[in-house]
Protein backbone atom coordinates (compact mmCIF):
# COMPACT_ATOMS: atom_id res chain seq x y z
CA UNK A 1 0.00 0.00 0.00
CA UNK A 2 1.26 3.47 -0.87
CA UNK A 3 1.68 5.61 2.20
CA UNK A 4 -0.61 8.64 2.46
CA UNK A 5 2.30 10.72 3.70
CA UNK A 6 5.93 9.78 4.20
CA UNK A 7 9.22 11.43 5.00
CA UNK A 8 12.70 10.27 4.08
CA UNK A 9 15.80 11.50 5.88
CA UNK A 10 14.04 14.60 7.21
CA UNK A 11 16.54 17.02 8.75
CA UNK A 12 15.99 20.34 10.46
CA UNK A 13 18.66 22.62 11.85
CA UNK A 14 18.14 25.88 13.73
CA UNK A 15 21.68 27.25 13.68
CA UNK A 16 23.68 24.95 15.93
CA UNK A 17 20.58 23.06 17.09
CA UNK A 18 19.93 19.82 15.20
CA UNK A 19 16.17 19.48 15.77
CA UNK A 20 15.47 16.60 13.36
CA UNK A 21 18.04 13.98 12.40
CA UNK A 22 17.15 11.98 9.29
CA UNK A 23 13.59 11.01 10.28
CA UNK A 24 11.98 8.32 8.10
CA UNK A 25 8.26 8.11 8.71
CA UNK A 26 5.07 7.02 7.02
CA UNK A 27 1.36 7.03 7.74
CA UNK A 28 -1.24 5.11 5.77
CA UNK A 29 -4.83 6.09 4.95
CA UNK A 30 -7.15 5.70 7.95
CA UNK A 31 -4.29 4.93 10.33
CA UNK A 32 -3.85 6.54 13.75
CA UNK A 33 -0.17 6.93 14.52
CA UNK A 34 1.03 8.39 17.79
CA UNK A 35 4.21 10.43 17.93
CA UNK A 36 5.75 10.47 21.38
CA UNK A 37 8.95 11.82 22.85
CA UNK A 38 10.36 13.91 25.63
CA UNK A 39 10.38 17.69 25.59
CA UNK A 40 12.82 18.83 22.92
CA UNK A 41 12.69 15.48 21.10
CA UNK A 42 11.62 17.22 17.88
CA UNK A 43 7.88 16.40 17.84
CA UNK A 44 6.67 19.96 17.27
CA UNK A 45 9.37 20.60 14.68
CA UNK A 46 8.32 17.45 12.85
CA UNK A 47 4.67 18.55 12.87
CA UNK A 48 5.60 22.02 11.62
CA UNK A 49 7.60 20.45 8.79
CA UNK A 50 4.69 18.20 7.80
CA UNK A 51 2.22 21.08 7.91
CA UNK A 52 4.49 23.27 5.78
CA UNK A 53 5.05 25.94 8.43
CA UNK A 54 8.84 25.37 8.31
CA UNK A 55 11.00 24.12 5.47
CA UNK A 56 13.21 21.16 6.40
CA UNK A 57 16.92 21.67 5.74
CA UNK A 58 17.19 18.23 4.11
CA UNK A 59 15.08 15.19 3.28
CA UNK A 60 11.90 14.55 1.35
CA UNK A 61 8.21 14.73 2.14
CA UNK A 62 6.04 12.59 -0.14
CA UNK A 63 2.28 12.40 -0.47
CA UNK A 64 0.72 9.36 -2.15
CA UNK A 65 4.23 8.30 -3.12
CA UNK A 66 5.03 11.56 -4.93
CA UNK A 67 7.60 14.00 -3.50
CA UNK A 68 6.09 17.34 -2.51
CA UNK A 69 8.08 20.33 -3.73
CA UNK A 70 7.98 23.64 -1.83
CA UNK A 71 5.82 22.38 1.00
CA UNK A 72 3.82 25.25 2.54
CA UNK A 73 0.63 25.58 4.64
CA UNK A 74 -1.27 26.14 1.39
CA UNK A 75 0.12 23.02 -0.32
CA UNK A 76 -0.48 21.02 2.85
CA UNK A 77 -4.10 22.14 2.78
CA UNK A 78 -4.38 21.29 -0.91
CA UNK A 79 -3.05 17.81 -0.13
CA UNK A 80 -5.75 17.36 2.51
CA UNK A 81 -3.50 17.83 5.54
CA UNK A 82 -4.85 19.87 8.46
CA UNK A 83 -3.08 20.65 11.71
CA UNK A 84 -4.66 21.28 15.09
CA UNK A 85 -1.94 23.04 17.06
CA UNK A 86 -1.52 22.89 20.79
CA UNK A 87 -2.71 26.51 21.04
CA UNK A 88 -5.62 25.55 18.75
CA UNK A 89 -5.13 28.55 16.46
CA UNK A 90 -8.59 29.96 17.14
CA UNK A 91 -9.64 33.60 17.06
CA UNK A 92 -11.47 34.16 20.34
CA UNK A 93 -13.23 37.24 19.00
CA UNK A 94 -14.87 35.32 16.15
CA UNK A 95 -17.74 32.87 16.17
CA UNK A 96 -17.43 29.10 15.95
CA UNK A 97 -18.51 29.15 12.29
CA UNK A 98 -16.12 31.96 11.39
CA UNK A 99 -13.24 30.07 12.98
CA UNK A 100 -14.03 26.85 11.20
CA UNK A 101 -14.22 28.68 7.87
CA UNK A 102 -11.29 31.03 8.53
CA UNK A 103 -9.59 31.71 5.20
CA UNK A 104 -12.16 29.66 3.28
CA UNK A 105 -15.37 31.61 3.76
CA UNK A 106 -18.00 30.89 1.11
CA UNK A 107 -19.29 33.97 -0.67
CA UNK A 108 -22.45 35.10 -2.44
CA UNK A 109 -22.81 37.69 -5.18
CA UNK A 110 -20.47 39.05 -7.78
CA UNK A 111 -17.40 41.27 -8.01
CA UNK A 112 -17.18 43.98 -5.34
CA UNK A 113 -20.64 43.02 -4.07
CA UNK A 114 -19.48 39.56 -3.07
CA UNK A 115 -20.32 38.90 0.57
CA UNK A 116 -19.75 36.14 3.06
CA UNK A 117 -22.49 33.49 2.94
CA UNK A 118 -23.21 33.31 6.67
CA UNK A 119 -26.32 31.20 6.27
CA UNK A 120 -24.42 28.48 4.45
CA UNK A 121 -21.59 28.64 6.98
CA UNK A 122 -23.97 28.30 9.92
CA UNK A 123 -25.89 25.45 8.30
CA UNK A 124 -22.81 23.45 7.32
CA UNK A 125 -21.11 23.99 10.66
CA UNK A 126 -24.26 23.01 12.55
CA UNK A 127 -24.40 19.83 10.50
CA UNK A 128 -20.72 19.03 11.06
CA UNK A 129 -20.89 19.79 14.77
CA UNK A 130 -24.17 17.96 15.12
CA UNK A 131 -22.47 14.76 13.99
CA UNK A 132 -19.98 14.88 16.84
CA UNK A 133 -20.22 12.71 19.93
CA UNK A 134 -19.99 15.66 22.28
CA UNK A 135 -22.24 18.60 23.04
CA UNK A 136 -20.96 21.56 21.13
CA UNK A 137 -21.81 25.25 21.09
CA UNK A 138 -23.96 26.91 18.41
CA UNK A 139 -22.17 28.11 15.25
CA UNK A 140 -22.76 31.75 16.18
CA UNK A 141 -21.26 31.49 19.68
CA UNK A 142 -18.06 33.43 20.25
CA UNK A 143 -15.07 31.15 20.89
CA UNK A 144 -14.15 33.32 23.92
CA UNK A 145 -17.26 31.92 25.64
CA UNK A 146 -16.26 28.26 25.21
CA UNK A 147 -14.54 25.83 27.56
CA UNK A 148 -11.20 24.21 26.70
CA UNK A 149 -12.86 21.00 25.55
CA UNK A 150 -15.36 22.86 23.40
CA UNK A 151 -12.55 24.79 21.79
CA UNK A 152 -10.77 21.55 20.98
CA UNK A 153 -14.01 20.26 19.47
CA UNK A 154 -14.22 23.37 17.30
CA UNK A 155 -10.59 23.03 16.18
CA UNK A 156 -11.06 19.38 15.32
CA UNK A 157 -14.39 20.06 13.61
CA UNK A 158 -12.54 22.31 11.22
CA UNK A 159 -10.73 19.21 9.94
CA UNK A 160 -13.95 17.26 9.89
CA UNK A 161 -15.90 19.78 7.86
CA UNK A 162 -13.18 19.99 5.24
CA UNK A 163 -12.92 16.19 4.96
CA UNK A 164 -9.20 16.14 5.62
CA UNK A 165 -7.24 13.02 4.66
CA UNK A 166 -4.63 13.53 7.36
CA UNK A 167 -5.03 15.41 10.63
CA UNK A 168 -2.03 16.34 12.76
CA UNK A 169 -3.13 16.72 16.38
CA UNK A 170 -0.52 18.42 18.55
CA UNK A 171 -1.12 17.66 22.23
CA UNK A 172 -4.92 17.81 21.98
CA UNK A 173 -5.52 17.01 25.64
CA UNK A 174 -2.79 19.14 27.17
CA UNK A 175 -4.16 21.43 29.91
CA UNK A 176 -7.56 19.69 29.88
CA UNK A 177 -9.30 17.95 32.76
CA UNK A 178 -10.21 14.25 32.68
CA UNK A 179 -13.78 14.85 31.53
CA UNK A 180 -12.79 17.30 28.81
CA UNK A 181 -10.01 14.96 27.64
CA UNK A 182 -12.58 12.21 27.23
CA UNK A 183 -14.66 14.53 25.07
CA UNK A 184 -11.64 15.17 22.89
CA UNK A 185 -11.01 11.43 22.63
CA UNK A 186 -14.62 11.01 21.48
CA UNK A 187 -14.09 13.74 18.88
CA UNK A 188 -10.94 12.01 17.63
CA UNK A 189 -13.07 8.88 17.29
CA UNK A 190 -15.55 10.83 15.14
CA UNK A 191 -12.71 12.06 12.97
CA UNK A 192 -11.43 8.54 12.54
CA UNK A 193 -14.91 7.38 11.70
CA UNK A 194 -14.78 9.73 8.72
CA UNK A 195 -11.78 7.79 7.44
CA UNK A 196 -9.12 10.41 8.17
CA UNK A 197 -5.60 9.33 9.06
CA UNK A 198 -4.43 10.90 12.32
CA UNK A 199 -0.97 11.73 13.63
CA UNK A 200 -1.43 12.21 17.36
CA UNK A 201 1.32 13.97 19.28
CA UNK A 202 0.89 13.45 23.00
CA UNK A 203 2.60 13.00 26.34
CA UNK A 204 -0.42 11.05 27.58
CA UNK A 205 0.94 7.53 27.17
CA UNK A 206 -2.22 5.69 28.41
CA UNK A 207 -4.32 7.61 25.86
CA UNK A 208 -1.79 6.90 23.14
CA UNK A 209 -1.83 3.19 23.98
CA UNK A 210 -5.63 3.21 23.87
CA UNK A 211 -6.05 5.04 20.56
CA UNK A 212 -3.04 4.46 18.35
CA UNK A 213 -2.46 1.70 15.81
CA UNK A 214 1.25 2.46 15.78
CA UNK A 215 3.60 4.40 18.01
CA UNK A 216 6.62 6.30 16.73
CA UNK A 217 9.14 7.45 19.33
CA UNK A 218 11.39 10.44 18.73
CA UNK A 219 14.46 11.01 20.85
CA UNK A 220 16.92 13.88 20.39
CA UNK A 221 15.51 14.55 16.93
CA UNK A 222 15.93 11.00 15.64
CA UNK A 223 13.44 8.17 15.31
CA UNK A 224 14.08 5.81 18.23
CA UNK A 225 11.31 3.30 17.52
CA UNK A 226 8.32 2.58 15.30
CA UNK A 227 6.19 -0.22 16.68
CA UNK A 228 2.56 -1.39 16.76
CA UNK A 229 0.70 -0.43 19.93
CA UNK A 230 -0.33 -4.05 20.49
CA UNK A 231 2.13 -5.99 22.57
CA UNK A 232 3.99 -3.04 24.08
CA UNK A 233 3.60 -1.74 27.58
CA UNK A 234 3.61 1.79 28.94
CA UNK A 235 6.92 0.91 30.57
CA UNK A 236 8.42 -0.01 27.18
CA UNK A 237 7.31 3.29 25.69
CA UNK A 238 8.64 5.34 28.59
CA UNK A 239 11.92 3.47 28.37
CA UNK A 240 12.18 4.26 24.66
CA UNK A 241 11.34 7.92 25.26
CA UNK A 242 13.95 8.34 27.98
CA UNK A 243 16.53 6.06 26.43
CA UNK A 244 16.57 3.85 29.52
CA UNK A 245 16.61 0.66 27.40
CA UNK A 246 19.75 1.79 25.59
CA UNK A 247 21.46 2.78 28.81
CA UNK A 248 20.47 -0.54 30.38
CA UNK A 249 21.91 -2.52 27.45
CA UNK A 250 25.03 -0.37 27.40
CA UNK B 1 -21.56 5.47 26.04
CA UNK B 2 -21.13 8.97 24.79
CA UNK B 3 -24.10 11.26 24.95
CA UNK B 4 -25.86 11.93 21.68
CA UNK B 5 -24.72 14.96 19.79
CA UNK B 6 -26.49 18.23 20.03
CA UNK B 7 -25.90 21.78 18.88
CA UNK B 8 -27.15 24.22 21.48
CA UNK B 9 -29.43 27.04 20.43
CA UNK B 10 -28.35 30.63 20.75
CA UNK B 11 -29.83 31.95 23.98
CA UNK B 12 -32.26 34.80 23.41
CA UNK B 13 -30.86 38.15 24.47
CA UNK B 14 -27.34 37.51 23.27
CA UNK B 15 -27.99 39.88 20.39
CA UNK B 16 -28.49 42.76 22.80
CA UNK B 17 -25.50 41.65 24.88
CA UNK B 18 -23.34 41.97 21.78
CA UNK B 19 -24.45 45.58 21.32
CA UNK B 20 -23.92 46.56 24.96
CA UNK B 21 -21.06 48.96 24.19
CA UNK B 22 -22.94 50.79 21.46
CA UNK B 23 -26.01 50.95 23.71
CA UNK B 24 -23.86 52.50 26.42
CA UNK B 25 -22.40 55.15 24.11
CA UNK B 26 -25.85 55.79 22.64
CA UNK B 27 -27.30 56.30 26.13
CA UNK B 28 -24.48 58.67 27.02
CA UNK B 29 -25.13 60.58 23.81
CA UNK B 30 -28.83 60.90 24.57
CA UNK B 31 -28.03 62.25 28.06
CA UNK B 32 -25.53 64.70 26.58
CA UNK B 33 -28.06 65.90 24.01
CA UNK B 34 -30.70 66.35 26.74
CA UNK B 35 -28.19 68.32 28.81
CA UNK B 36 -27.34 70.66 25.91
CA UNK B 37 -31.04 71.11 25.08
CA UNK B 38 -31.56 72.18 28.69
CA UNK B 39 -28.60 74.55 28.99
CA UNK B 40 -27.97 75.72 25.40
CA UNK B 41 -31.16 77.08 23.80
CA UNK B 42 -29.67 77.26 20.31
CA UNK B 43 -28.41 73.67 20.38
CA UNK B 44 -31.47 72.08 18.81
CA UNK B 45 -31.78 74.46 15.86
CA UNK B 46 -31.62 73.44 12.21
CA UNK B 47 -28.62 75.68 11.61
CA UNK B 48 -26.66 74.23 14.51
CA UNK B 49 -27.54 70.66 13.57
CA UNK B 50 -26.42 71.29 9.98
CA UNK B 51 -23.14 72.87 11.11
CA UNK B 52 -22.58 70.06 13.61
CA UNK B 53 -23.06 67.36 10.98
CA UNK B 54 -20.95 69.21 8.42
CA UNK B 55 -18.08 69.78 10.85
CA UNK B 56 -18.31 66.19 12.03
CA UNK B 57 -18.16 64.72 8.53
CA UNK B 58 -14.38 64.91 8.08
CA UNK B 59 -13.78 63.45 11.52
CA UNK B 60 -16.21 60.62 10.81
CA UNK B 61 -14.74 59.82 7.38
CA UNK B 62 -11.21 59.55 8.78
CA UNK B 63 -12.52 57.58 11.78
CA UNK B 64 -13.90 54.93 9.40
CA UNK B 65 -10.36 54.32 8.16
CA UNK B 66 -8.92 54.49 11.65
CA UNK B 67 -11.41 51.80 12.73
CA UNK B 68 -10.03 49.49 10.03
CA UNK B 69 -6.51 50.09 11.37
CA UNK B 70 -7.38 49.78 15.06
CA UNK B 71 -9.33 46.55 14.47
CA UNK B 72 -6.07 44.91 13.41
CA UNK B 73 -4.40 46.09 16.62
CA UNK B 74 -2.51 48.95 14.93
CA UNK B 75 -2.89 52.74 15.04
CA UNK B 76 -2.29 55.66 12.67
CA UNK B 77 -1.35 58.90 14.41
CA UNK B 78 -0.48 60.70 11.18
CA UNK B 79 -4.02 61.21 9.84
CA UNK B 80 -4.28 64.82 11.03
CA UNK B 81 -1.04 65.74 9.29
CA UNK B 82 -2.20 63.93 6.13
CA UNK B 83 -5.36 66.03 6.13
CA UNK B 84 -3.31 69.22 6.40
CA UNK B 85 -0.83 68.10 3.75
CA UNK B 86 -3.71 67.27 1.40
CA UNK B 87 -5.12 70.79 1.65
CA UNK B 88 -1.66 72.25 0.99
CA UNK B 89 -0.86 69.96 -1.93
CA UNK B 90 -4.19 70.42 -3.70
CA UNK B 91 -3.85 74.19 -3.28
CA UNK B 92 -0.21 74.35 -4.40
CA UNK B 93 -0.79 72.07 -7.39
CA UNK B 94 -3.79 74.06 -8.63
CA UNK B 95 -2.85 77.62 -7.61
CA UNK B 96 0.93 77.69 -8.00
CA UNK B 97 1.57 74.88 -10.48
CA UNK B 98 -1.61 75.59 -12.46
CA UNK B 99 -2.56 71.94 -12.79
CA UNK B 100 -6.20 71.07 -13.57
CA UNK B 101 -8.18 70.21 -10.43
CA UNK B 102 -8.80 66.54 -11.38
CA UNK B 103 -5.05 66.02 -11.89
CA UNK B 104 -4.28 67.64 -8.54
CA UNK B 105 -6.92 65.50 -6.81
CA UNK B 106 -5.52 62.34 -8.44
CA UNK B 107 -2.01 63.35 -7.36
CA UNK B 108 -2.94 63.88 -3.69
CA UNK B 109 -4.86 60.61 -3.70
CA UNK B 110 -1.77 58.86 -5.08
CA UNK B 111 0.22 60.58 -2.35
CA UNK B 112 -2.16 59.17 0.26
CA UNK B 113 -1.74 55.68 -1.16
CA UNK B 114 2.06 56.06 -1.04
CA UNK B 115 2.01 57.24 2.59
CA UNK B 116 -0.20 54.27 3.50
CA UNK B 117 2.12 51.87 1.66
CA UNK B 118 5.16 53.42 3.34
CA UNK B 119 3.65 53.00 6.81
CA UNK B 120 2.35 49.51 6.13
CA UNK B 121 5.57 48.24 4.59
CA UNK B 122 7.69 49.59 7.44
CA UNK B 123 5.32 47.84 9.82
CA UNK B 124 5.36 44.44 8.13
CA UNK B 125 8.91 44.29 6.76
CA UNK B 126 10.86 45.71 9.70
CA UNK B 127 8.22 45.04 12.30
CA UNK B 128 8.38 48.63 13.57
CA UNK B 129 5.35 49.41 15.77
CA UNK B 130 2.83 51.50 13.83
CA UNK B 131 2.62 53.84 16.82
CA UNK B 132 6.26 54.84 16.27
CA UNK B 133 6.09 55.04 12.47
CA UNK B 134 2.99 57.21 12.42
CA UNK B 135 4.21 59.37 15.30
CA UNK B 136 7.24 60.12 13.12
CA UNK B 137 5.01 60.73 10.12
CA UNK B 138 2.79 63.06 12.14
CA UNK B 139 5.76 65.40 12.44
CA UNK B 140 7.33 64.69 9.05
CA UNK B 141 4.13 65.23 7.01
CA UNK B 142 3.45 68.47 8.84
CA UNK B 143 7.00 69.54 8.04
CA UNK B 144 6.44 68.70 4.37
CA UNK B 145 3.20 70.71 4.39
CA UNK B 146 4.94 73.76 5.92
CA UNK B 147 7.85 73.45 3.49
CA UNK B 148 5.66 73.10 0.38
CA UNK B 149 3.39 75.98 1.40
CA UNK B 150 6.25 78.16 2.73
CA UNK B 151 4.23 78.33 5.93
CA UNK B 152 1.51 80.49 4.41
CA UNK B 153 -2.08 79.91 3.32
CA UNK B 154 -2.34 79.04 -0.37
CA UNK B 155 -5.57 80.19 -2.06
CA UNK B 156 -7.91 80.48 -3.84
CA UNK B 157 -8.51 76.94 -5.06
CA UNK B 158 -10.40 76.69 -8.39
CA UNK B 159 -14.19 76.71 -8.11
CA UNK B 160 -14.62 73.03 -8.94
CA UNK B 161 -13.79 71.96 -5.37
CA UNK B 162 -16.28 74.29 -3.64
CA UNK B 163 -19.46 72.23 -4.17
CA UNK B 164 -17.81 69.38 -2.29
CA UNK B 165 -18.51 71.42 0.85
CA UNK B 166 -21.17 73.94 -0.14
CA UNK B 167 -23.35 71.67 -2.26
CA UNK B 168 -26.42 69.87 -1.03
CA UNK B 169 -28.87 67.19 -2.08
CA UNK B 170 -32.48 67.25 -0.84
CA UNK B 171 -31.41 69.80 1.72
CA UNK B 172 -28.60 67.72 3.18
CA UNK B 173 -25.06 69.11 2.68
CA UNK B 174 -22.72 67.15 0.39
CA UNK B 175 -20.14 66.39 3.14
CA UNK B 176 -22.90 64.78 5.18
CA UNK B 177 -23.83 62.59 2.20
CA UNK B 178 -20.18 61.65 1.72
CA UNK B 179 -19.97 60.82 5.43
CA UNK B 180 -23.11 58.67 5.30
CA UNK B 181 -21.88 56.81 2.22
CA UNK B 182 -18.42 56.25 3.73
CA UNK B 183 -19.82 54.90 6.99
CA UNK B 184 -22.33 52.68 5.16
CA UNK B 185 -19.62 51.33 2.84
CA UNK B 186 -17.29 50.74 5.78
CA UNK B 187 -20.00 48.88 7.69
CA UNK B 188 -20.75 46.72 4.67
CA UNK B 189 -17.09 45.88 4.13
CA UNK B 190 -16.43 45.03 7.77
CA UNK B 191 -19.59 43.05 8.29
CA UNK B 192 -20.19 41.35 4.96
CA UNK B 193 -16.93 40.81 3.12
CA UNK B 194 -14.15 38.28 3.59
CA UNK B 195 -11.72 41.21 3.78
CA UNK B 196 -13.63 42.73 6.68
CA UNK B 197 -13.94 39.46 8.56
CA UNK B 198 -10.22 38.84 8.06
CA UNK B 199 -9.45 42.22 9.66
CA UNK B 200 -11.30 41.06 12.78
CA UNK B 201 -9.50 37.71 12.64
CA UNK B 202 -6.14 39.47 12.29
CA UNK B 203 -6.88 41.57 15.36
CA UNK B 204 -7.91 38.44 17.25
CA UNK B 205 -5.08 36.06 16.36
CA UNK B 206 -2.57 37.01 13.66
CA UNK B 207 -0.73 33.69 13.94
CA UNK B 208 -3.93 31.71 13.30
CA UNK B 209 -4.59 33.84 10.22
CA UNK B 210 -1.11 33.11 8.92
CA UNK B 211 -1.56 29.38 9.48
CA UNK B 212 -4.82 29.37 7.58
CA UNK B 213 -3.37 31.00 4.52
CA UNK B 214 -4.54 34.60 5.05
CA UNK B 215 -2.05 37.14 3.72
CA UNK B 216 -1.50 38.95 7.01
CA UNK B 217 1.05 41.42 5.61
CA UNK B 218 -1.18 42.50 2.72
CA UNK B 219 -4.10 42.96 5.12
CA UNK B 220 -2.07 45.16 7.47
CA UNK B 221 -0.71 47.31 4.66
CA UNK B 222 -4.18 47.69 3.12
CA UNK B 223 -5.64 49.22 6.29
CA UNK B 224 -2.97 51.95 6.32
CA UNK B 225 -3.72 52.68 2.66
CA UNK B 226 -7.47 52.87 3.41
CA UNK B 227 -7.04 55.30 6.32
CA UNK B 228 -4.68 57.53 4.33
CA UNK B 229 -7.05 57.62 1.34
CA UNK B 230 -9.88 58.63 3.65
CA UNK B 231 -7.63 61.26 5.25
CA UNK B 232 -7.05 62.63 1.73
CA UNK B 233 -10.82 62.73 1.20
CA UNK B 234 -11.15 64.60 4.50
CA UNK B 235 -8.42 67.01 3.43
CA UNK B 236 -10.20 67.68 0.14
CA UNK B 237 -13.39 68.50 2.07
CA UNK B 238 -11.52 70.97 4.29
CA UNK B 239 -9.82 72.50 1.24
CA UNK B 240 -13.27 72.90 -0.32
CA UNK B 241 -14.63 74.49 2.85
CA UNK B 242 -11.76 76.96 3.33
CA UNK B 243 -11.03 77.43 -0.38
CA UNK B 244 -7.37 77.21 0.56
CA UNK B 245 -4.59 75.00 1.80
CA UNK B 246 -2.80 75.49 5.10
CA UNK B 247 -0.33 73.28 6.95
CA UNK B 248 -2.04 73.86 10.29
CA UNK B 249 -5.33 72.32 9.14
CA UNK B 250 -5.99 68.97 10.77
CA UNK B 251 -3.56 69.60 13.62
CA UNK B 252 -4.53 67.47 16.62
CA UNK B 253 -7.30 65.82 14.62
CA UNK B 254 -5.81 62.36 15.23
CA UNK B 255 -6.75 62.66 18.91
CA UNK B 256 -10.38 63.44 18.04
CA UNK B 257 -10.49 60.51 15.63
CA UNK B 258 -8.93 58.05 18.07
CA UNK B 259 -11.18 59.38 20.83
CA UNK B 260 -14.27 58.67 18.73
CA UNK B 261 -13.06 55.20 17.78
CA UNK B 262 -12.20 54.25 21.36
CA UNK B 263 -15.31 55.82 22.90
CA UNK B 264 -17.32 53.84 20.32
CA UNK B 265 -16.01 50.58 21.77
CA UNK B 266 -13.34 49.62 19.25
CA UNK B 267 -10.62 47.94 21.28
CA UNK B 268 -7.13 49.42 20.91
CA UNK B 269 -5.89 45.86 21.31
CA UNK B 270 -7.64 44.85 18.08
CA UNK B 271 -10.32 42.38 17.10
CA UNK B 272 -13.41 43.93 18.67
CA UNK B 273 -15.67 46.86 17.90
CA UNK B 274 -17.98 48.04 15.16
CA UNK B 275 -18.30 51.03 12.89
CA UNK B 276 -21.70 51.74 14.40
CA UNK B 277 -19.86 52.29 17.68
CA UNK B 278 -17.27 54.51 16.00
CA UNK B 279 -20.09 56.59 14.46
CA UNK B 280 -21.68 57.00 17.89
CA UNK B 281 -18.30 57.80 19.44
CA UNK B 282 -17.54 60.53 16.89
CA UNK B 283 -21.06 61.89 17.34
CA UNK B 284 -20.50 61.94 21.12
CA UNK B 285 -17.18 63.80 20.83
CA UNK B 286 -18.64 66.26 18.30
CA UNK B 287 -21.79 66.94 20.34
CA UNK B 288 -19.62 67.43 23.43
CA UNK B 289 -17.49 70.04 21.65
CA UNK B 290 -20.48 71.71 20.01
CA UNK B 291 -22.39 72.06 23.28
CA UNK B 292 -19.40 73.39 25.19
CA UNK B 293 -18.86 75.99 22.47
CA UNK B 294 -22.53 77.00 22.56
CA UNK B 295 -22.51 77.60 26.30
CA UNK B 296 -19.34 79.64 25.95
CA UNK B 297 -16.90 77.28 27.62
CA UNK B 298 -13.28 77.75 26.60
CA UNK B 299 -11.88 75.38 23.96
CA UNK B 300 -9.21 74.49 26.52
CA UNK B 301 -11.90 72.96 28.70
CA UNK B 302 -13.02 70.90 25.71
CA UNK B 303 -9.48 69.53 25.43
CA UNK B 304 -9.58 68.54 29.11
CA UNK B 305 -13.00 66.87 28.69
CA UNK B 306 -11.89 65.10 25.53
CA UNK B 307 -8.75 63.77 27.19
CA UNK B 308 -10.70 62.48 30.19
CA UNK B 309 -13.27 60.83 27.92
CA UNK B 310 -10.49 59.02 26.02
CA UNK B 311 -8.80 57.83 29.23
CA UNK B 312 -12.17 56.68 30.56
CA UNK B 313 -12.97 54.83 27.32
CA UNK B 314 -9.59 53.06 27.22
CA UNK B 315 -9.93 52.12 30.88
CA UNK B 316 -13.40 50.72 30.19
CA UNK B 317 -12.09 48.84 27.15
CA UNK B 318 -9.36 47.25 29.27
CA UNK B 319 -11.75 46.35 32.07
CA UNK B 320 -14.11 44.67 29.59
CA UNK B 321 -11.21 42.41 28.64
CA UNK B 322 -10.73 41.46 32.26
CA UNK B 323 -7.89 43.91 32.67
CA UNK B 324 -5.62 41.66 30.66
CA UNK B 325 -5.22 44.12 27.87
CA UNK B 326 -3.03 46.44 29.92
CA UNK B 327 -0.36 43.83 30.52
CA UNK B 328 1.39 43.25 33.82
CA UNK B 329 1.78 46.08 36.26
CA UNK B 330 5.43 46.93 36.83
Amino acid sequence: MTALLSTTGLEMRYGAVHALRGVDFEINPGELVALVGDNGAGKSTFVKALSGVIQPTAGTISCDGRPVAAHSPATARDLGIETVYQDLGLCENLTVAENIYLGREPTLGWGPWRRVDRRRMAAEVAEALGGLSVNVPPPDAKVAQLSGGQRQAVAISRCRLWRRRLVLLDEPTAALGVQESERVVATIGDLRGDGAAILLISHDIPMVMRLADRIVVLRKGAKAADLPSDGVTEHDIVALITGAEEKHHA
Amino acid sequence: MTAPASVALTPPGRFMTGWRTEAGVGSGLVLLVLLWIAVAPNFLTLTNMTVLLQQMSVLMIVAVGQTFVVLTGEIDLSVGSSVGLTTVLVAVLTVRAGLPLPVAVAAVLAGGVLIGLFTGLLRVIWNIPSFIITLGLLSALQGVAFTVSDGVTVSPIPDGLGPLWDGSLIGIPTPVWIMICTVAAGMWVLRQTRYGRHLYALGGNAEACRRYGINVHALRVSTFVVVQCLAVLGGLLYAAQLDSGNATIGRGMELNVIAGVVVGGVSLFGGTGRLAGTALGILFISVLGNGLTLIGVSSYVFLICQGLVVIGAVLWSGLRQGGTGFGRRT
